[in-house]
């Protein structure tokens, strides 16, 4: 009994996934649950597992290619049997297996789709075309045999709708029509839109060959599109303050030492911060809010997003409940969870959800930056470096540590003055961290 | 039931008119010389089935209906269409394919019909037009409306099982039909000595329970007799009759036919003893009804129309494209 | 509403319109006393007498050409032949006569007539008792065909039919005779040319004629239960087919499937298929199927019979193999 290899739904908004690495060839034998293939969604990378015992017959979606959730994209059956139709469980026993008798199902569609021409129906074409999508980079559908079929174009054009530069209305159709692409970063309309100029006239200096090409797909295509939404859509105003880390300083390293052999002695800056910008939320709760529609959610759980730099691009694992968690717990979470985004081992509970962020470029040596909202959150909080500043204490001039804060808000969700006592709040914590960290 | 041949004096129709005849026969014959030489200058295209020779059978057929009467008809149905009052000038305009045709030109010379003058078409279909007839007389039998109907038909479709399931059920059924056999001697290139194991066609009749009678088909008045008393057979319900008139094919089936399968002389001994205008012209002048002169000026007269026939079907406009796909179906509430 | 079978729709349908039009009149074998090989005109003949309810011998090709002459000549008549395998004895009177007639003549005659046919297999009567021969007919410019699945379609297009003024070949299917159905009271017509959605779906368009309606609709149960929603359409009339109401159906669905019980070659499915690709194209997820009689004259053996027809089973698997599931 042959077995279909579909791209499965791993998360509730996942709609594709991309093929990272197939892991066995055409014609090896596999078990059932042998992983096959590495996929990645927008938020994680796992493995593809065999859903029967045989030999991989075919493999219809390349290395690199994107199939939609339920595409087809191998096919695992015995050695020399057909395999198309792959019949379902409720199939009808054919009387008599007389082979003459099938000529009264339709027998158009015997053999697999072998060419590309076969690849997307006539209505998938046409969706394509109207909607500029380049049917290469869907190679397999929910149609009859991995067809392509107009829902999938639909439900590509959706997500990358998401990823792409906006345009005007009349903009796609006239690259469609003139054979155009809509491929440009940026364009002139407002907001960056793509408008019809910029089809027509394209720059005049002709664009240099690239180093590399780095497909906006998968984590990137996520972020792209998240970012841009966010600056799209959000009022984002932000607030800076320089806050005297000194005193902070002695603390985390005391923190260390108490941790003792065996286990990680240092206690990471950011932790304190997860733990500090957790208890001020508490005290100003309109910051841990999320925007749903023409609502302001305001959130009993306090859950920070702490960014993480990896490979894959920007991950932003979560550390739930954290105004409730000792800061060892919150330093051994956070560990954790940043390990697993930089080894691609995130699971799926890890990056959902988050109702406010902190993002430490402190590392990179920058001070103060505005970092961009984590829609439907209603602000982030940026961190610059700890470095020894000239400071004034009293009339003199003395020798500290200081840290710029950097508060992106989103003044749709909440005023200015709310915002900057909040981050003033922040502030006192950061100077003054005696206590909330026991 | 009467067999043997008829012919000779007999009563005449009180709208009878030999004069008449011997024109109708006279306009056939110049009619059907014409059509022929059309066809061999290719001024006109497609085939022609000439009725020479055999003018004597519809002449004196038709003569003996009514107006309202019905005939069908058959490929060798100019001589029929004529003789029941079919106009020259839309005969000729349908035979050359124009829009002033009968039927628009797209019937031809084998499917002329003129319903108004009881034409119920000619047939390219040999033996095609006899259930028609049959039907005909059921409707007139049915409606109660006086008509009858006089079927055409040739020696060759005596053959075809349309023949005799039609006088079959016009038997059966008692209807006013009056099957007419022109036996001509000759389908395409079969004799009719050979097809039809008896002497006769008319003999069939006994297999259908009607009388059948053979007439001398070069003699339009025998014929006329026939039919008239077939006519008052069929109008006082007593039935249907088959009458066979003997005559003979003058060209080959179709015009341009190269005849091999039969002799010249057996052509042309018909031609000069058996023409059946000439055999009445002498009746006529011997009963002192016709001479020369009238008879040259009536050809002349004849001639005359035709001629002017031809001018107008020569200058009558084509069938424009948004014909073609006219008349395919009656729509509602239109007439026909 | 009355519950009646589809042969007595059609009874009252003869009956209601030769009282309407004294110039109906019938016209067949065994159709007087006997009531018709298939029962259908029992009581007709009492009713109307043998001046309308005309018997002849077994002479097909005149039962058709009189019906025809009897149509030119102002009556009109409604021929029925026993078993739709034998209009082949009467092709000539239909297909040169009939069908052409108005045309030839440039519009001269118009041909009122309907001939009645019984088609169709299922009851072991053979190779030559059994045949669905409606693409013939479909492909003869100047007829109307007509395929009616229900009493209550058959009665009202019967009736359009009579009052056409065109040749009609009504085509009835032998085994939906005794099948109930609900049928308005009162005089009615479905006019001819306009099509049935018998059951509305989303995910695909079946096409179904004569007793195969009746299969299709079973199937699109038997489908909706595995998450396939059916949308099955009957066309009704077959020449002039209305194609807008399939198109709008495939437009919507994606997916066309057409099924007939006749022999899937030449069958008159290719022809709804042809139209729907030509016309439909950019709309189609898949290509369009069709799910039609084995190539095979009709065997008697019951199993060999089921085999060379389509059955509720094979129309659902077919429809399932297009989508891919």
């Amino acid at each position: 009994m042959a077995s279909e290899v579909r791209m499965p739904q791993l998360g509730l908004t996942m709609t594709e996934g991309l093929i990272v690495h197939w892991l066995v060839a055409e014609g090896d034998h596999v078990a059932k649950g042998q992983p096959l293939a590495e996929i990645e969604t927008d938020k994680i990378v796992t493995d593809l597992e065999s859903p029967g015992e045989g030999i991989v017959r075919e493999i219809m979606v390349k290395e690199g290619d994107i199939a939609a959730v339920a595409g087809l994209l191998a096919v695992i059956a015995a050695l020399g049997e057909d395999y198309s139709p792959v019949p379902g469980p409720e199939h009808p026993p054919s009387p008599d297996g007389n082979p003459k008798v099938a000529s009264s199902t339709p027998t158009a569609e015997s053999s697999p789709l072998d060419t590309e021409r076969h690849r997307a129906s006539p209505y998938a074409r046409r969706l394509a075309r109207d909607e500029g999508i380049d049917l290469d980079k869907i190679p397999s559908g929910t149609g009859a045999r991995g067809r392509v079929v107009g829902s999938d174009v639909l439900a590509a054009a959706k997500s990358t709708r998401r990823s792409q530069t906006p345009s005007t209305p009349v903009a796609p159709r006239i690259a469609a029509e003139a054979g155009k692409s809509l491929d440009m970063p940026a364009g002139s309309g407002p907001g960056g839109r793509i408008t019809r100029e910029d089809v027509e006239q394209p720059a005049a200096v002709s664009r240099p060959t690239p180093l590399e090409v780095v497909p906006m797909t998968g984590v990137r295509g996520v972020i792209a599109a998240r970012m841009a939404e966010s600056a799209r859509t959000a009022a984002a105003v932000t607030l800076t303050t320089e806050a005297d880390a000194t005193d902070l300083a002695e603390l985390r390293d005391r923190l260390s030492d108490r941790r003792g052999e065996g286990e990680q002695t240092r206690v990471p800056f950011d932790a304190i911060l997860v733990k500090i910008v957790s208890i001020a939320l508490r005290q100003h709760p309109r910051l841990n809010a999320l925007l749903a529609g023409d609502e302001i959610q305001v959130m009993r759980d306090v859950d920070i997003a702490v960014a993480v730099d990896t490979e894959r691009g920007l991950l932003t694992p979560v550390v739930r409940k954290a105004d409730t968690k000792g800061i060892f717990q919150v330093a051994g979470e956070l560990a954790e969870l940043a390990g697993r985004a930089r080894l691609g081992k995130s699971q799926p509970e890890d990056l959902e959800g988050g109702t406010f962020t902190i993002t430490n470029l402190g590392m990179h040596e920058i001070d103060a930056f505005t970092p961009i909202i984590n829609p439907p959150q209603c602000a982030v909080l940026g961190v610059g470096r700890i470095c020894t500043r000239p400071a004034v204490r009293g009339d003199g001039l003395c020798i500290r540590k200081t840290v710029w804060l950097s508060l992106t808000f989103d003044h749709r969700m909440v005023d200015g003055a709310p915002a900057a006592r909040f981050l003033q709040c922040v502030r006192q914590y950061v100077e003054q961290p005696g206590g909330i960290l026991d | 039931m009467p067999k043997s041949p008829r012919s000779g004096r007999s009563t005449p129709h009180p709208d009878f008119d030999p004069l008449a005849l011997y024109r109708t026969m006279v306009t056939i014959r110049l009619f059907e010389e014409k059509v022929g030489e059309l066809f061999t200058a290719a001024r006109i295209h497609g085939a022609v089935h000439l009725y020479l020779g055999q003018e004597a059978v519809a002449t004196g057929a038709c003569a003996a209906l009514e107006a309202e009467d019905y005939i069908t008809s058959t490929h060798r149905g100019h001589g029929h269409c004529i003789a029941k009052g079919g106009r020259l000038d839309s005969m000729l305009a349908e035979i050359f394919g124009k829009a002033t045709g009968y039927c628009k030109g797209k019937g031809g010379s084998m499917h002329i019909a003129d319903l108004d003058s009881g034409i119920l078409g000619a047939n390219g279909i040999v033996g095609g037009g006899i259930p028609i007839a049959t039907g005909a007389a059921l409707a007139c039998k049915l409606q109660r409306n006086g008509r009858i109907v006089l079927c055409f038909f040739s020696d060759g479709a005596s053959n075809e099982g349309s023949f005799h399931e039609s006088l079959n059920l016009a038997s059966v059924l008692t209807l006013p039909v009056i099957f007419l056999c022109e036996n001509n001697q000759w389908a395409v290139s079969t004799p009719a000595s050979w097809s039809i194991p008896i002497e006769n066609v008319a003999d069939r009749s006994a297999g259908y329970g009607m009388p059948g009678v053979v007439v001398d088909g070069c003699d339009p008045l025998a014929v006329h007799q026939a039919v008239q008393d077939a006519a008052a057979r069929a109008r006082s319900g007593q039935g249907p009759t088959l009458i066979e008139a003997k005559t003979y094919r003058w060209e080959g089936h179709y015009k341009g036919d190269p005849q091999t399968y039969r002799s010249r002389q057996e052509v042309e001994e018909w031609r000069r003893e058996r023409d059946p205008i000439v055999l009445f012209q002498h009746r006529l002048e011997t009963d002192g009804l016709m001479d020369e002169e009238r008879a040259r000026r009536i050809q002349q007269d004849v001639q005359e129309a035709i001629e002017s026939a031809v001018d107008y079907a020569e200058t009558s406009p084509e069938p424009g494209p948004e014909l073609l796909y006219a008349d395919l179906f009656a729509e509602e509430g239109a007439q026909p | 509403m009355s519950l009646i079978p589809c042969s007595q729709a059609i009874r009252d349908a003869l009956r209601e319109e030769m009282q309407r039009d004294p110039t109906v009149f019938l016209l067949g074998e065994d159709i007087g006393k006997h009531g018709g090989a298939f029962g259908v005109t029992r009581g007709l003949f009492d009713e109307f007498g043998p001046e309308r309810v005309i018997e002849t011998p077994i002479s097909e090709a005149v039962i058709a050409g009189a019906a025809v002459g009897a149509a030119i000549a102002g009556c009109r008549p409604v021929a029925e032949i026993m078993y739709m395998d034998f209009v082949t004895l009467a092709m000539d009177q239909i297909v040169n006569q009939a069908a052409k007639m108005r045309y030839m003549f440039g519009g001269k005659a118009k041909v009122p007539l309907v001939i009645r046919m019984p088609s169709g297999a299922g009851r072991g009567n053979a190779a030559q008792h059994m045949q669905s021969l409606e693409a013939w007919f479909c492909h003869v410019p100047g007829l109307k065909v007509v395929m009616p699945s229900t009493p209550a379609d058959a009665k009202g297009l019967l009736k359009s039919a009579i009052r056409d003024d065109n040749p009609v070949i009504f085509i009835e299917h032998k085994l939906l005779y005794a099948v109930k159905g609900d049928v308005p009271e009162g005089d009615y017509t479905i006019p001819l040319g306009k099509a049935d959605v018998k059951r509305a779906g989303q995910d695909v368009t079946i096409v179904a004629t004569s007793r195969m309606v009746q299969f299709a609709l079973e199937a699109s149960d038997r489908l909706a239960s595995e998450g396939i929603s059916a949308e099955v359409v009957d066309p009704r009339t077959l020449v002039p087919l209305d194609l807008e109401t399939i198109l709008a159906s495939v437009r919507r669905t994606h997916v066309a499937v057409v099924v007939h019980e006749a022999p899937r070659r030449g069958g008159y499915g290719a022809e709804i298929a042809a139209e729907i690709q030509e016309q439909a194209f950019d709309w189609l997820d898949a290509p369009v199927a069709r799910i039609c009689g084995e190539d095979v004259p009709i065997p008697f053996s019951k199993a060999l019979e089921s085999l060379a027809i389509p059955d509720t089973d094979r129309i659902a698997a077919g429809v399932r193999h297009v989508l891919g599931r």
